[in-house]
């Protein structure tokens, strides 16, 4: 077995010191998934990837720890006005050698502590030399430290793409931050960045992952695809912008996923908002991201483009509240697209619903057993032509379909408690695909 | 009232389930345990495993259902469910009458309790692959305990030879006496009382001191929300895991 040597730390600080200081800066990127690669083992070596993706723990904020997710090095040329690091910040600095980096992800992969690494960095030097010292430690940890665990590799703007192909080559994902939802909000808050900038490296990514389905073979590219990440709530843009933007990505740049942060004010730059995260927003925007991907919808139906989503109801029941046209359904013989797009189904329900229905005719009472939310979804369904619902009273119809945190109460007078009672029930939902 | 007292774990249920559907007389209950005080007037049928009639249950499975039909046998088995043989013995009876539409039945009570009950025990394996936590002895062997509810130990032994190929382990279910042993070539599980306490070797110290940093670090206090936490990590899983040790 191999012997683990703890490098010794310079400059006075302890590598703990580092490991809080570069983690600190690496936390606001909120994508933690361990997914979507089949990564396979081999005798003598470590490590594999499970195609599933594995959460080894939960963090206080309810987040979920799958990947040593940390920061190169937090000395950035840059000065983007949301970032932790920027250069005018006045925080700790630390930067974390290769070989300390190696050493730490198999340390903490031997112990099952995580599922692999997620590396990025702010840009020291230049994004050439940046780039080249991230591929660097990836490819040491496959080749030196025989390391067959998940990679998710940050492509850091700017560098030239000879490394973005090369790193590409051993990482299951990367990915490249959009940050802000439009051009204008680049130019007033990472003035050093511009669409261009952004755009350029996500299109050779997209290109690399669409390499990854052709080559059927050993060596995948990619196997876990590309993704990116939005700011929500740093500038104005409107969710109807941010959901368009991110159908874009995913029809046009093979995005395997868009994640939405809520903004979290750091350091005091006074262009930017300073109030808490608006968690019920972020949500909102996961929720009707899931109906992209998995329900069929598009954006347009769900949204123009200047409006943002009501935050006392999930963008599925607002679309079947303002779409009586299309209800009740007969759920033994509705197509499994319509049973999608019942408030109270869920993809696993409907699926199930789609095959028992051929063993024999559904009862009311079969549904809930299936997994059907019968508060919601009664309103919007018959059974073997029986209707349970209130009606078609709008604002009868709507309380059923509220928030919990929202139900008897005005919408604009909603406390932080009853917002943060509100995510925990919702949240779940988002991860879990769930409406 | 019919009772089925069996012995010899899975074997022995199946053989029992195998009278059952031949007799035609379905009993009230199967226990493998020690009848106290049996119930008045109860008929007890004593039965001894026997390879052949519970073969011939798990090759009637096979031929209805595939191997999937095999796996979820054996993780309902695994099951703490106090109920968990009455829910086998009513699924292995509509998979005889239904065949392969059982998987198709999703309205059928006899059914969904079954899958509902293999599912909380295929969730607690899933947890596991994440939670375990290994520590490295002054020898260099990775040790894990964990006491699951349900008894999974045998499930998680090829995900963790498949993974740490290379490096020896030993995991312990505290709960039920069990330790799972790979040597770095082959493994198995076996029973036993005895208690090991093991010296953790000196890089151990400084990952658990490097990952406890790293799990207090990476959280966001602006969006601390516990009730969340607590529904995605059970509490009763955390007296296992190094970050929640103070």
């Amino acid at each position: 077995m191999k012997n683990i040597t703890i490098p010794t730390p310079l400059q006075g600080q302890t590598l703990e010191d580092k490991v809080r200081i570069l983690t600190e800066g690496a936390k606001y990127d909120v994508s933690c998934s361990s997914s979507g690669s089949a990564r396979q083992g081999k005798k003598g070596a470590l490590g594999d990837c499970s195609p599933a993706g594995i959460c080894h723990s939960f963090t206080p904020d309810g987040r979920c720890v799958s990947l040593l997710k940390i920061l190169m090095s937090n000395e950035c040329i840059y000065n983007c006005k949301y970032c932790a690091s920027r250069r005018e910040e006045d925080v700790e600095r630390a930067t974390l050698s290769v070989e300390e980096l190696c050493e730490i992800t198999v340390g903490f992969y031997r112990r099952n502590y995580i599922e692999g690494l997620f590396l990025s960095s702010a840009v020291f030097r230049s994004p050439d030399r940046t780039m080249e010292l991230l591929t660097e430690t990836v490819i040491r940890l496959r080749t030196q430290y025989n390391f067959h665990g998940y990679i998710h590799l940050k492509a850091i703007p700017g560098c030239d793409p000879q490394w973005l192909d090369l790193a590409a080559q051993y990482a299951d994902r990367m990915s490249e931050n959009i940050e802000l939802p439009s051009s204008a909000g680049l130019k007033m808050l990472a003035p050093q960045k511009t669409k261009e900038s952004i755009l350029t490296p996500m299109k050779r990514l997209a290109a690399l992952s669409a390499r990854s389905k052709e080559t059927r073979g050993r060596a995948k590219i990619l196997p876990a695809g590309h993704t990116t990440q939005m700011i929500v709530g740093a500038t104005a843009d409107a969710d109807g912008t941010i959901l368009r933007l991110s159908e874009g990505l995913y029809r046009n740049y093979a995005m395997r996923r868009v994640y939405y942060s809520a903004y979290v004010p750091v350091g005091n730059p006074s262009l930017l908002p300073v109030k808490p995260p608006d968690l019920i927003r972020e949500n909102r925007l996961y929720q009707a991201d899931w109906l992209l991907r998995f329900y069929g919808f598009q954006a347009e139906e769900l949204l123009n483009p200047a409006e943002n989503f009501d935050p006392s109801i999930d963008p599925k029941s607002q679309w079947a509240l303002t779409h009586p046209e299309r209800f009740p359904v007969e759920v033994n013989t509705a197509p499994y697209e319509m049973l999608l797009r019942v408030p109270g189904i869920g993809i696993k329900s409907a699926w199930r619903i789609a095959r028992a229905r051929e063993v024999s005719t559904l009862r009311y009472e079969d549904l809930k057993r299936m997994g059907v939310v019968l508060r919601r979804a009664a309103h919007f369904i018959t059974c073997d032509g029986k209707y349970h619902g209130c009606g078609e009273n709008r604002a009868v119809l709507k309380s059923y379909l509220l928030a919990p945190a929202f139900a008897n109460k005005d919408p604009n007078q909603i406390s932080l408690t009853d917002a943060a009672l509100l995510l925990q029930e919702t949240k779940r939902s988002a991860l879990t695909g769930q409406l | 009232m019919l009772i089925y007292q069996y012995s010899g774990g899975l074997d022995g249920f199946l053989t029992a389930v195998f009278e059952a559907y031949r007799t035609k007389s379905i009993p009230d209950l199967m226990t493998d345990g020690q009848l106290c005080e049996p119930p008045l007037l109860a008929q007890i049928v004593t039965l001894r495993p026997d390879e052949a009639k519970s073969l011939r249950v798990e090759r009637g499975i096979y031929a209805r259902l595939g191997m999937d039909g095999l796996h979820h046998l054996g993780y309902a088995y695994a099951s703490c469910d106090p109920e968990r043989n009455r829910k086998m013995l009513y699924w292995i009876l509509s998979v005889f009458k239904y065949g392969a539409e059982v998987q198709k039945r999703y309205q059928d009570p006899n059914v969904m309790d079954f899958c509902d009950m293999t599912a909380r025990v295929t969730l607690e394996i899933y947890h596991m692959l994440g939670f375990l936590r290994f520590a490295q002895s002054k020898e260099g062997l990775y040790c894990a305990e964990f006491a699951p509810d349900n008894n999974i130990l045998p499930f998680l032994m090829p995900h963790f030879t498949h993974r740490f190929s290379d490096q020896p382990f030993l995991i312990r279910d505290v709960k039920r006496n069990l330790y799972g042993i790979y040597n770095g070539e082959e493994w198995k599980v076996l029973a036993s009382d005895e208690k090991i306490s093991l010296t953790p070797s000196e890089p151990e110290q400084v990952f658990q001191s490097l990952w406890k940093e790293y799990f207090r670090s990476v959280s966001i206090a602006a969006r601390e929300n516990r009730k969340l936490q607590d529904s995605f990590l059970p509490r009763r899983y955390r007296a296992f895991l190094t970050e929640m040790r103070t």
